[in-house]
């Protein structure tokens, strides 16, 4: 069993998200490593020296694996990921985040990176709609909700309005 | 006026005081001349010769009655002398006093009409300024209420256009959202409140 140098806060990619996300993949992680030790207890009894093929994994168990450079048959590795797994999804920060309309990936990775970068490694965050925000965002981080749509940008200048008409 | 005709009575009166006095002074001498004691006529029987003939009596009484008559004249005549003496006087001092009296009045009341009238002037001079101080407020009164009513109207109008606009790019911006050309605003406003969103989220 390798003993790596592990990175004091574990490396989570950008695909990974939401609380939701986090869930699935710790269950596909904990049948992935279930199945990966039956398999090896099944090589063992049956003596046979000829390697098995792993079992299939998401892109984003491969990814999660790849960014924490966790070996994917190293089942006693796969635990440890697991139980820091459900560490973090006890402990993430979670922001919840209201936009127009949903995000791409590459907007939904720019602000899980800054997110991470500025708040917190593992923060993570939800998305939802409301079109009659007009635009921006609606942000819930603990307790408070930050309204930084468009629709109170222009209620709060409303009074400039009628001299842009005029212009 | 009053001190004119006051004066005016007085002189009449006068005038008939003394008229009169010469009338009552005529009927004294007249009287006083036929009071004198006449010659007592004694009857003397003399038969035989008589004192003075009819002829000198007749002629001593044309005497005496000519002196009386010339003695009364010349009373008139002095008495009349003094009367106009005396109203020429009287009438020159009742002009004198008469002019002195009206130019003195005159004068007060040219001084009275002149008081009145600088007063009178004043009193219109201050009138019209105060009704051209009034005239004065009342306008920028009238002028202020106009602009506050245009005002008023136009923040009501602008309120209106506020909220009309701003309702309908609202609606206008939730539909054909492009979240791309909304990320760069997203991204500053996550930074312009990334302390308060920190403090927030670890909290």
């Amino acid at each position: 069993m390798s003993q790596k140098a592990r990175p004091k806060a574990l490396p989570l990619p950008s695909d990974l998200y939401s609380p939701d996300q986090l869930g699935i993949i710790m269950l596909e992680l904990h049948n992935y490593t279930s199945k990966l030790q039956k398999l090896a207890l099944k090589a063992q009894v049956a003596g046979d020296k000829k390697d098995e093929a792993l079992p299939a994994t998401s892109a984003l168990l491969a990814e999660l694996l790849q960014a924490t450079g966790m070996q994917p048959d190293d089942t006693a590795e796969l635990e440890t990921l697991l139980n820091d797994l459900e560490s973090i999804r006890a402990s993430a920060p979670v922001a919840h985040l209201t936009l127009t309309a949903l995000p791409n990936r590459t907007i939904k990775r720019e602000l899980i990176e800054w997110f991470r970068a500025h708040i917190h490694p593992h923060a993570m965050i939800t998305f939802a709609i409301r079109t009659d925000i007009g635009g921006g965002m609606l942000l819930r981080a603990g307790s408070r909700v930050y309204d930084l749509s468009f629709r109170e940008q222009l209620l709060q200048h409303k009074a400039i309005i009628p001299k842009l008409v005029r212009k | 006026m009053e001190s004119i005709q006051i004066v005016l009575i007085i002189g009449l009166v006068l005038m008939g005081l003394i008229n009169a006095a010469s009338l009552i002074w005529a009927f004294y001498l007249d009287h006083r001349l036929r009071q004198k004691p006449v010659p007592k006529v004694y009857e003397t029987h003399i038969d035989s010769a008589k004192v003075f003939k009819e002829s000198d009596i007749q002629a001593i009484e044309n005497i005496a009655r000519g002196q009386l008559e010339q003695v009364m004249q010349d009373a008139s005549v002095t008495l009349q002398k003094a009367i106009d003496d005396a109203v020429g006087k009287l009438a020159t001092h009742a002009s004198e006093l008469g002019t002195h009296t009206l130019d003195k009045t005159f004068d007060k009341y040219q001084a009275d009409l002149q008081s009145l009238r600088d007063q009178s002037v004043q009193d219109f001079a201050k009138m019209q300024a105060e009704l051209n101080d009034r005239r004065t407020q009342l306008l920028q009164q009238i002028d202020q209420k106009v602009v506050e009513q245009y005002r008023k109207r136009l923040d009501e109008f602008d309120t209106r256009l506020a909220d009309v606009v701003s309702g309908y790019l609202v609606e206008s911006l939730g539909n054909n959202v492009d979240l791309g050309a909304q990320r760069a605003y997203i991204i500053r406003m996550l930074e312009q409140h990334k302390d308060d969103i920190k403090k927030d989220m670890l909290a």
